[in-house]
């Protein structure tokens, strides 16, 4: 009787469980002014001076504003600040706009752009993001009044507005910052468009509209960033209705959601470049002649195309292409098998010889090693492919313990400083250039490049170090990335930005 | 019994003390470096050096163990390397979300199982074992992301294109729908272990004498499957059960990704790619004392099931 009872129970207990299940879903049923975005991760936390990865930075985008900021085709236009002057080549002054209100109500002035300056910068805090403005020379940043600044650089810094409208340098209030001490992160405070209302940890943070932002209110009342870490998750959300907005779709889905009717696809070119490096210091690819050799023997287009598919396009140069000053004309390395024969031969080594190409375990970069092989073994060269977990590769690949490697830059600036500089300049050796780049004359144009204030001067420097580059052939560009958004077709005033941190201030609901 | 469930208790220590020392010297001596991961790539050694020493990760294997035990005396798990969140408060946030996925799953699992094992131990060699028998072997072959991939496809995706509305949320936590889907995927590979279980446990007690002798009686044959043959039958299949919820406890990183569960499973593995020590530890300490708990219920569960080993708790 009892096992009875017990059966019955649960068909009653699963029943009812199904029969709940079969309500409409929630997200289906979405309030009109919420706005609901699929991000490609959780967030780590909301102080934008301690992240450094994307999918945080896109929501601290919402909440923090910068003195200045990107404009969509990624120039720099004012935000927290109206306008600016450089007062010597190394001290740049901000007027910053008055009547700003934090998010806590208490109203915004040039000691919450000091203090958030100094406490990124102070080595004993641990910041992040303390390296992409370790130009600024925080130790004399003046406060003329409640409404204008002065920020030296230790040196001339040209680019320098364009690295403040990178997320690491978003404003956030002084008091809040006092208030929450090391919780800052779960209760941040800016004065953004959107702020926060709850963080479901792992699951979404919820924003809010802030009414009293400075550009008037946002178009939507609420602002959900729901993490979802799976790529086909994500696409069928959009497609279903459970998310308005969602980022990184997959290469694969790119048809289905071209083809579909509720939803549009926005491709844009993102600032990363895919490259494979040799370590220029060590042998035999100490020798410009065998990397150029290499470089002829590549078919980069294959490699593009395997690898990255629509989510690539085969790289033509030693930047990414969309960053200005990209030098379209420097790639010299078209596919040559004899050249490439009479290089290895001129360089004594006519038999090839045998390499390792180490990688992480990035299924991409594992194709391409792969393909390679196949396309290297014609000039008897061998490759071993050694496959790394992410942090001891990245520890190998800064110790110089590499042949061959593969690596991505994300000039997320948009600045051709941030995307050549950190790459080929000697004193990088160890940090982004792993390629072990040294070469005097490079060194000179950028560090020139960045000390130049003229725009078209400074572009004329970097194509210039671009040539040099191609002939010093450190590196083997594969692809410039391409990424997509799926955006429901009810969303209106939807810009992609190349930075990949879309902005949600003017987008709708209809 | 009290006195042996504090001596099982006291007997955690030991296994807690060796499961974290075991964590940490993997985790330390792994190659890679945490201050690298969390910091761009193009931090100089100086910007490297100068996390590590923020991160106290400058000092010697034993100072840095002694120190975490130090803090564990007093209740503190540390912080974690990346986002300085309190380890024990991130560990806190996922495990609801892991309780109620395992609880969820391993009630379809159970009811699915017992039901199957029972039916194909009874009508042994017939369609009915050979179809239970298939089903869980389909059930244990089946991989989750595929199943989970398949029930998204058919409740969300397919229903929204012909009906207009998704029959369940294709992912997220918060809502008994949202559960559903993810509950059947885990649910139906432990299905399947407990249906063989059940069903093996179930023919051997089924061929003893008493069961004979219940059927001679004239006892219906429900009571004589289900109140005398079931409970004796019930022992491995508890062990098994209480196996399958510790494991179900540890999260399950491919469905929690494909469903965004927010449970332990997919923290654990970010704090592993990003050698986050801290939360590692912490999550490696939880999954322990969870376990323990779990097979310390499981024993004291015989004894309900079977009076006779209320003996050895004494």
């Amino acid at each position: 009787m009892k096992s009875r009872t017990f059966i019955l129970l649960a068909v009653v207990t699963l029943s009812a469980a199904i029969l709940i299940g079969c309500a409409p879903s929630e997200e289906a049923a979405v309030a009109e002014s919420h706005l609901i975005v699929a991000n490609f991760a959780e967030t780590q936390t909301m102080d934008p001076r301690a992240v450094e990865d994307t999918a945080s930075h896109w929501i601290n985008n919402q909440i923090f504003d910068g003195l200045v900021r990107r404009t969509d085709d990624m120039g720099v236009e004012p935000a927290l600040a109206t306008d600016w002057s450089f007062v010597d080549e190394r001290t740049i002054e901000f007027n910053l706009r008055q009547d700003v209100l934090f998010h806590n109500g208490v109203e915004f002035t040039a000691e919450d752009v000091k203090f958030t300056y100094e406490t990124l910068l102070d080595r004993s805090l641990g910041f992040a993001g303390r390296s992409r403005l370790a130009m600024i020379d925080v130790e004399n940043i003046e406060v003329i009044d409640d409404y204008t600044i002065r920020i030296p650089t230790n040196q001339p810094f040209a680019a320098v507005l364009t690295y403040l409208a990178h997320s690491s340098s978003l404003i956030v209030s002084k008091a809040a910052v006092e208030e929450h001490g090391a919780d800052f992160g779960a209760n941040p405070v800016g004065t953004g468009p959107f702020k926060l209302s709850r963080w479901d940890r792992g699951t979404a943070v919820h924003l809010e509209r802030f009414d009293e932002h400075w550009r008037g209110p946002a178009q939507v009342e609420q602002l959900t960033f729901r993490g979802i870490p799976e790529g086909s998750s994500r696409t069928i959300e959009v497609e279903t209705g459970g998310v308005h907005v969602a980022q990184q779709i997959p290469e694969t889905d790119f048809n289905r959601l071209r083809e579909s009717s509720s939803v549009e696809l926005y491709e844009y070119a993102a600032m990363r470049l895919h490259y494979i490096l040799f370590n220029t210091q060590a042998e035999p690819f100490n020798d410009v002649r065998v990397r150029q050799a290499i470089s002829y023997a590549l078919d980069i287009e294959e490699l593009a195309e395997v690898a990255y598919g629509g989510a690539g396009t085969p790289a033509r140069g030693y930047m990414n292409s969309s960053i200005w000053a990209f030098n379209p004309d420097v790639y010299m390395y078209p596919r040559n098998m004899d050249r490439a024969r009479e290089l290895l031969a001129e360089a004594g080594y006519s038999d090839g010889f045998r390499m390792t190409m180490t990688i992480d375990d990035s299924s991409p970069r594992q194709t391409i090693a792969e393909i390679m092989g196949s396309q290297l073994r014609e000039l008897g060269i061998e490759i071993d492919i050694e496959i790394m977990e992410w942090g001891a590769y990245l520890q190998m690949t800064a110790g110089g313990e590499h042949d061959m490697a593969q690596l991505a830059w994300l000039a997320s600036t948009g600045d051709p400083h941030h995307a050549l500089h950190p790459n080929y300049f000697s004193g990088n050796i160890g940090a982004a250039n792993r390629s072990y780049t040294e070469l005097p004359e490079l060194d000179e144009l950028l560090l020139a490049g960045v000390r130049e204030p003229d725009a078209a001067r400074r572009e004329q420097i970097y194509r210039e170090a671009q040539e040099l580059i191609s002939g010093f052939a450190p590196i083997i560009p594969v692809a410039d990335d391409r990424e997509a958004v799926g955006v429901r077709a009810n969303v209106t005033g939807f810009v992609p930005s190349p930075s990949g941190y879309h902005m949600f201030h003017e987008v709708g609901l209809n | 019994m009290i006195r042996y469930i504090f001596k099982r208790l006291l007997s955690l220590i030991p296994v807690l003390l060796g499961a974290t020392f075991i964590v940490f010297a993997i985790m330390f001596f792994t190659p890679g470096d945490p201050a690298t991961i969390m910091l761009p790539q193009d931090a100089t050694a100086e910007d490297i050096a100068m996390m590590r020493d923020f991160l106290g990760l400058n000092e010697p294997f034993l100072v840095q163990y002694r120190d975490f035990l130090l803090r564990l005396a007093q209740g503190d798990l540390g912080n974690s390397f990346r986002t300085g969140q309190s380890v024990l408060g991130l560990i806190l946030s996922r495990l609801p979300a892991t309780m109620q996925l395992a609880t969820a799953s391993l009630v379809i699992a159970i009811m699915i199982g017992l039901i199957a094992g029972v039916v194909a131990a009874v009508r042994q060699y017939t369609v009915w074992d050979g179809g239970a028998m298939v089903t869980a072997l389909l059930g244990v072959s089946m991989p989750n992301f595929w199943l989970g991939l398949m029930l998204i496809l058919f409740f969300a995706v397919f229903w929204a294109n012909s009906f207009g509305y998704t029959l369940l949320p294709a992912s997220g936590y918060g809502t008994m729908q949202h559960m559903i889907m993810p509950a059947i995927v885990l649910g139906t590979a432990h299905a399947a272990f407990i249906t063989r279980i059940t069903r093996s446990s179930m023919l051997e007690v089924l061929r003893q004498d008493y069961i004979r002798m219940a059927k001679a009686k004239g006892l219906s044959p429900f009571k004589v499957v289900f109140v005398h043959a079931l409970r004796n039958a019930l022992m491995p299949v508890v062990t098994i059960i209480g196996l399958r919820f510790g494991v179900l406890l540890g999260g399950s990183v491919v469905t929690e990704r494909i469903f965004a569960w927010p449970g332990i499973g997919r923290l654990l593995i970010d704090a592993v790619r990003a050698q986050d020590y801290n939360v590692v530890q912490g999550i490696i300490l939880t999954y322990a004392i969870i376990f323990s708990l779990v097979t310390l219920g499981v024993d004291l569960l015989y004894s309900f099931i079977d009076p006779r080993v209320k003996v050895r708790y004494r």
